[in-house]
């Protein structure tokens, strides 16, 4: 058996943290993940992927909105008499 | 020899709903409820919706990453008490570092999404939530004095001003009316929650006022707040931000609260402090929900028009 130090954590030392129970492995060993486990992965991976996509076209639909906002308030600006024929016809 | 010794695994089945579980959606959907009261009642009609809509999604999520940085700071206590042993934390769904990370990553977007959809103000206003509720009230205020949820009150004060000031860019005396109704409720709120969960809160040590004050000096406080309470709920008559139909609805529901609390403050055996204080407590979150939707209903009406 290689003798490699591990850290000892203590099951404590992360208040309400995860104990599944698992042995430490020396350095370079992985537990491959359970069934359930992999599950529970795609399932966070795609919500992270479908928040990142909502996040993507909200910014799209912020831009895009204040976009037409300004675009309106520039045409009526541009409506408006400059200030010197404003009044002129006073 | 290699020492093998238990470890937290990288391994997890947390489902989203457990990460959903860490943004408290009860408090969410209070904190939803008075930022949209905030934007209805603001002056001027609301000339982008969608925007509106967003900047209040916005609000909900920075709410809620403050609720999941508190419950990354306060795992040890949670595990604890009786009323928040389930947290997903606690329950060993979702690690210390996950909520942490989880808590950073939404503050951060919540407050971009805020100021892009609406204004630089109204960001600030959320990032300065989201930074009085993680940082003052849970890290310093929560474990240190038994005025911990009185300043603590503000951070959940303070989403109907950001509802305001994401649809007028501005923050003017009404609302900070608004904000002063959710502050000096707050305190006879939690209570009176305290007095029937003093239990709880002695077992870890977190000094709430019937654990430091006493159950007597705690009824005493609850009824001065009630009284100021009601006395403010009727300001916005006062400044024009409500009409009579406001006022009456807020004069009966704060005589009922001051009614409430003077039969908490008489309650004298444990078992009726208990009830009294329930029924406060019960009440005391009606009486918020009815107060703030008088106010919407009224501006929806057309009343201000």
């Amino acid at each position: 058996m290689p003798d490699t130090p591990t850290k000892t954590v203590p099951s404590d030392a992360q208040p309400g943290g995860l104990d599944l129970g698992r042995e430490a492995l020396p350095e370079g060993g992985f537990y491959a993940p359970t069934g359930e486990e992999l599950k529970q992965r795609k399932k966070r991976n795609l919500a992270i992927a479908a928040m990142v996509v909502a996040f993507i076209l909200m910014v799209y639909f912020i831009s895009m909105s204040r976009l037409v906002t300004n675009s309106k308030t520039n045409i009526i600006n541009e409506m408006q008499p400059p200030p010197y024929l404003a009044e002129q016809s006073k | 020899m290699s020492e093998t010794t238990k470890s937290p695994s990288l391994l997890t089945s947390a489902a989203p709903g457990d990460y959903f579980a860490l943004l408290k959606p009860r408090v969410m959907s209070l904190v939803i409820f008075t930022a949209f009261v905030g934007i209805v009642v603001a002056p001027g009609p609301v000339t982008n919706w969608p925007l509106a809509l967003i900047s209040l999604l916005a609000i909900a999520v920075g709410a809620g990453a403050s609720g999941a940085l508190n419950m990354w700071y306060d795992a040890d206590i949670d595990a604890v008490m009786e009323r928040t042993k389930n947290r997903p934390i606690p329950a060993g769904l979702v690690t210390r570092d996950g909520a942490l990370g989880f808590g950073l990553a939404l503050s951060a977007f919540s407050v971009v999404t805020l100021i892009l959809a609406a204004n630089y103000l109204a960001g600030a206003l959320l990032a300065f939530t989201i930074f009085f509720y993680a940082v003052i009230y849970s890290m310093f205020l929560k474990r240190a004095t038994p005025q911990n949820i009185v300043i603590g009150g503000a951070a959940g004060a303070l989403p109907p001003v950001v509802g305001w000031a994401a649809v007028t860019g501005s923050a003017p005396l009404d609302a900070w009316i608004l904000f002063a109704i959710i502050f000096l409720w707050t305190p006879p709120h939690f209570w009176a929650l305290a007095l029937y969960k003093a239990g709880d809160y002695e077992k870890v040590g977190i000094p709430m006022m019937p654990n430091v004050a006493g159950e007597k000096s705690t009824k005493n406080q609850i009824m001065i707040y009630a009284i100021v309470l009601a006395a403010i709920g009727l300001l916005p008559v006062l400044t024009g931000l409500g009409r009579w139909p406001y006022g009456l609805v807020a004069a009966v529901l704060g005589a009922k609260f001051v009614l409430d609390a003077h039969k908490l403050q008489k309650a004298s055996s444990g078992e009726d402090t208990d009830r009294a204080a329930k029924r406060l407590f019960g009440f005391s979150i009606l009486y918020l929900f009815l107060i703030f939707a008088a106010l919407m209903f009224e501006h929806m009406a057309g009343l201000h028009a």
